[in-house]
């Protein structure tokens, strides 16, 4: 995978689910001059493509990329870089339809063909086009053989949409992979252990779909069982967040339950290390809770004195060889923020 | 790119006990010291690595870039922001003031 943006929450969906920030299995570098006429174009196009911040400009190299190749290796990530750029900074869906639908027509390698699939399917959740996604869904499970991430995919865009019972669709087809086996049979390369916390985070993914699906439409009961089932499955991450949407969804249905104070406690830890939508999620239980958003910035710092964790030591060189220890920094406030250049 | 955005807060904020770093987690050492050059950082610039392992994912847990924590003066992670739009400067700033008392 090449551009993926950290605003698109699918983003961190599909790298969750895989169990950590491989996207997939790292593929073996190849020399430059080993580089094929396509895979040279496209890293000279993304190349551009990080020099500039103008989605204009972006979506452009994309368009002239796939003008020339549609049918290759990079047309899913072209083409969702596009369409994540048309539809979030431009707001011209119009056009990533037509982009989407003429690739379409052009490409045959089953995988560029599921990826440019999947396009459609984003464009019809963002869209609102609920039909269409149900039908493009169905065709393109009896095309392809479905791993656990379309599933997941699916039950994203079908949620995000609002399509409840074909998330619950996925979600209860998705559930088949959520085993140590079924990860292995994707990604061979992972160990036990590994294939073991990935089949179970992909259970939670489920529960956590299909529950608040079943809370959308109005099925509390089997809404909590599904939570319930997920929960056991689930992973944290070093601040404690779910690695899952679990605990969102299981937050906000108890907020619709008018249970906002369960919501609170559910969802605390979301709300003060995870998402932005975490703490929307608590924000409403709160104001559902106490009728005001007053005393919420104030209980919320509160929250953070009493679930924040140590930071782990570590000592690394800068790039005069000298050694940074975390230790010796005790008592100063530090800002540590890791990045990539590329 | 979040990196030249801390360099003001760094600069603002570093005799009242600030310490800014940045950690480079690719080992592409070539287009981060040049990077790090045009950008005219002076804060903590440290390359990710410990033998054969590697601190940021399997230490600081960090998958995602960029992604960021702010550590309070008794060493809890207080704030963590995953991923930079602009105007999370902002935010980062409030925070980093409450840290410090100010």
């Amino acid at each position: 995978m090449k551009k993926q943006n950290w605003t698109w929450p699918l983003c961190f969906a599909l790298l969750a689910a895989l169990g950590c920030g491989q996207s997939e299995p790292p593929a073996a570098d190849s020399p430059a001059e080993e580089l094929s006429e396509v895979d040279q174009a496209a890293e000279e196009t993304w190349a551009i493509w990080e020099e500039t911040e103008d989605p204009e400009v972006k979506v452009g190299l994309a368009q002239d990329f796939l003008a020339r190749y549609p049918d290759s290796d990079h047309t899913g990530d072209f083409l969702s870089s596009a369409v994540y750029h048309y539809t979030e900074s431009l707001d011209r869906p119009d056009d990533a339809y037509e982009l989407v639908t003429e690739t379409l027509n052009q490409v045959e390698d089953p995988d560029a063909r599921l990826e440019t699939q999947m396009q459609l399917a984003v464009l019809h959740s963002k869209t609102g086009r609920l039909e269409e996604l149900s039908e493009l869904a169905s065709s393109m499970a009896e095309e392809h053989d479905f791993q656990f991430t379309d599933h997941l995919e699916l039950m994203e865009l079908a949620t995000e949409a609002g399509a409840w019972n074909l998330a619950i669709e996925h979600a209860e087809t998705g559930l088949a992979f959520a085993t140590p086996e079924a990860f292995k049979a994707q990604w061979p390369d992972y160990d036990d252990e590994y294939a073991a916390r990935a089949g179970r985070r992909r259970t939670a993914y489920c529960e956590a779909y299909q529950g608040w699906a079943e809370a959308n439409l109005g099925q509390f009961d089997a809404a909590l069982a599904s939570f319930t089932n997920g929960v056991e499955a689930t992973s944290y991450s070093l601040l404690g967040v779910d690695e899952t949407p679990l605990h969102l969804y299981w937050g906000q249905t108890l907020t619709l339950m008018g249970e906002p104070e369960d919501a609170m406690d559910r969802l605390s830890v979301e709300a003060l290390f995870g998402s932005k939508e975490a703490k929307q999620a608590y924000a409403e239980a709160w104001v559902a809770a106490h009728g005001t958003k007053e005393g919420l910035e104030e209980r919320l710092w509160a929250l953070r004195q009493q679930h924040a964790k140590p930071l782990p030591q570590f000592a690394l060189p800068n790039y005069e060889g000298e050694t940074f220890e975390s230790t010796e920094h005790i008592g100063d406030v530090l800002l540590i923020a890791a990045w990539n250049p590329t | 790119m979040e990196l030249p955005r801390l360099e003001p807060l760094w600069q603002k904020y570093r005799d009242q006990g600030l310490q800014v770093i940045a950690i480079e987690s690719e080992h592409d050492t070539e287009r981060a010291v040049e990077f790090i050059a045009e950008s005219n950082l002076t804060y903590h610039l440290l390359e990710d690595y410990e033998g054969d392992d590697n601190v940021v994912a399997s230490t600081l847990e960090i998958y995602g870039f960029p992604t960021s924590y702010l550590v309070d003066r008794e060493g809890r992670i207080l704030f963590s922001h995953i991923g930079f739009e602009e105007g999370d400067e902002v935010q980062m700033e409030e925070e980093i003031r409450k840290l410090l008392e100010l």
